[in-house]
């Protein structure tokens, strides 16, 4: 197991340098002066483009900056943000609370939709609830998640008036009540695409020798599926979650703007509309470095679940 | 031996006419692909003929007709600056749609030969253009564009620009799987034996069989692509103002959701209808031209 998680951390690397690369270099070939670009393209006086200069050190030849940011990343320093006279960490952190709320509210949700109906078409194809699952991933996949929440908050702010349209609340229980909206907007359009795969996952693991042989030893029909299809079934499921990582991730960005939440989403788009690229760069490095994380927990949780991964060679 | 190629040659899908209304006539039998190709074909239409469609001018506005609710004049009714939002949605489908196919055909350019060359070398190089890409695959496009505006400024061209070099994963990793089976077939070692060039193996043999598999991604691609801009837009960051698109368009509805839902309304089932086309269509040709990956 030791060494699964290893050999994951040592490919993951190049993951890391492409990244940064990408984001370092990007900002520096822009035409013009990077020191402009780095006080948020506004008006600065001169004295102020010679502290920029000094503080993002583009005063020295690029190798030699790109090894100091490595080596700054490396320490988990991400940087200062000219503008908000801020340690990016720092905005982060203000930022990520209500952020990793929505994530795993948003990810329940889900969960709580795609299994019970991707297991449900699979067990019972080309019935009525087989069309509500196809049907429900096709709209849901194709709604932009800016959409879903607009519908959600006409219906129930405005027609219903039952839940708050925007903002974050005042803490407790009337936060949670300014997160059912966005966590189920976002909850929807995750779970359209993971209703898919549960469902075709379940129908290929329930067309097994095994599953025949569970039916022979006269084992009742729930027992089959929950215990014998619906394990194997899990790892494409596991798999998608892993890979849904990212659209979470931008879909947090997306929700967060709409209900004007104030998490981690606003500070990004807010920092892109202003253009203040240090805070852009930091939050960026960021998410590819939990993105990082996540892959390496997908990959154990491969190994959790299926016995032959974690004594070598990958099904 | 020659009854052993030849099944084989039938199955590779040449690209000639009859094979293509074959693949017409099954595309009929498909309703999921018939509601898709409608809609793609309608939003095409609109775009050429967007003149001649919209009943008024998209930029024009009458400041007394501001917010007016659908009526005989307005079919979609009036936006904040009085001007008439079907004319400006019929307008916007040329950014939106247009956006998405330069993104699309953006990174066939790239993802094509790249594709092919990766799995026709094979090797060290194969290995490396599969690690990057697989990479890239794992970080979502629209995360990087913001990255690419914050740094170059919000316009629809930068917004395309950045998406066209990001999409090029998802299409590079198809034609290379295709390569890889094409490059192992026996009619591609006849030719190899018979001495022909590279570029007439490449040409005749390889980049034929890739078409199909290109066309269901880029239909797919479309949809996403589709996504992306409108929620770049949507976000401030792509289509700017006061150039008509569906997503400048939801963001500007939202602001007046309460005395005025039919903008965003409107808008974004534009953008739905519209991606959904795309999904259904490319899901249809996925059944009909790739019969092995439509069933995983």
């Amino acid at each position: 197991m030791l060494r699964l998680i290893l050999t994951r951390l040592l490919t993951l690397v190049p993951m890391m340098f492409i990244i940064t690369s990408i984001v370092f270099f990007m900002v520096r070939f822009v035409p013009g002066d990077p020191a402009r670009i780095m006080a948020g393209g506004q008006r600065v006086t001169e004295a102020n483009l010679q502290n920029i200069r000094k503080q993002y050190r583009l005063d020295k030849p690029l190798p030699t900056q790109y090894g100091l940011w490595v080596k700054d990343l490396a320490h988990g320093n991400l940087g200062r943000s000219f503008r908000q006279r801020a340690d990016v960490r720092v905005l982060i952190a203000d930022r990520l609370p209500i952020t990793i709320q929505l994530a795993l509210l948003s990810f329940a949700v889900s969960l709580m939709i795609s299994l019970p109906l991707g297991i449900l078409a699979a067990v019972r194809p080309n019935s009525w609830i087989d069309m509500v699952s196809t049907t429900f991933s096709l709209i849901g996949a194709s709604s932009p998640v800016f959409f879903t929440s607009i519908l959600l908050i006409l219906a129930f702010s405005y027609k219903l008036n039952v839940l708050p349209a925007l903002g974050r609340g005042e803490g407790g229980l009337d936060t949670l009540k300014h997160l059912i909206m966005p966590a189920i907007a976002l909850g929807l359009s995750l779970a359209a695409i993971s209703t898919r795969i549960t469902r075709s996952s379940m129908i290929e693991a329930l067309s097994q020798d095994y599953i025949e042989t569970a039916r022979s030893k006269g084992l009742h029909g729930r027992q089959i599926v929950l215990k014998h299809a619906f394990r194997n079934a899990l790892i494409p499921v596991v798999t998608v979650a892993g890979l849904q990582f990212g659209y979470l991730v931008v879909g947090t960005v997306l929700v967060d703007y709409t209900f004007g939440l104030g998490g981690l989403g606003a500070l990004l788009i807010d920092s892109v509309q202003r253009r203040y690229y240090p805070v852009v760069q930091g939050i960026t490095i960021f998410i590819a470095a939990l993105f990082i994380l996540i892959n390496l927990i997908v990959d154990v949780l491969y190994g959790v679940i299926d016995p032959r991964v974690r004594y070598g060679g990958r099904s | 031996m020659v009854a052993e190629i030849a099944p084989i040659h039938i199955d590779s899908g040449q690209d000639t006419p009859s094979s293509w209304s074959m693949v017409f006539w099954r595309l009929r039998g498909n309703p999921k692909a018939m509601i898709g190709l409608t809609v793609v074909i309608m939003l095409l239409i609109v775009i050429v003929f967007a003149p001649f469609i919209a009943p008024h001018n998209p930029n024009h506005g009458e400041l007394s007709d501001t917010l007016v609710s659908p009526d005989r004049r307005y079919l979609l009714g009036a936006d904040k600056n009085g001007r008439d939002v079907l004319s400006r949605l019929i307008y916007g489908t040329r950014t939106a749609l247009g956006g998405a196919l330069a993104v699309v055909l953006i990174s066939e350019l790239i993802g094509v030969p790249l594709g092919i060359w990766s799995g026709y070398r094979g090797g060290w190089i194969d290995e490396v253009v599969t690690r990057v890409l697989d990479m890239m695959l794992a970080f979502p496009p629209l995360l990087l564009s913001f990255a690419v505006v914050a740094a170059f400024g919000p316009s629809i061209r930068n917004v395309v620009l950045s998406l066209g070099i990001l999409y090029v994963p998802f299409i590079t990793r198809v034609v290379r799987s295709v390569t890889l089976v094409q490059k192992e077939m026996v009619y591609t070692e006849a030719a190899k034996a018979m001495g022909y060039p590279q570029s007439r193996i490449i040409f005749r043999h390889i980049f034929p069989n890739c078409v199909s598999s290109v066309i269901v991604v880029s239909s797919l691609d479309l949809a996403y692509a589709l996504l992306d801009i409108a929620a770049l837009s949507y976000l401030g960051l792509g289509v700017q103002p006061p150039t008509p698109d569906w997503g400048n368009m939801l963001s500007e509805g939202q602001l007046v959701l309460l005395t005025a839902p039919h903008l965003a309304l409107s808008a974004g089932l534009m953008i739905l209808i519209a991606v959904l086309g795309f999904n259904l269509l490319g899901d249809g040709l996925r059944d009909v031209l790739d019969p092995r990956q439509a069933k995983q």
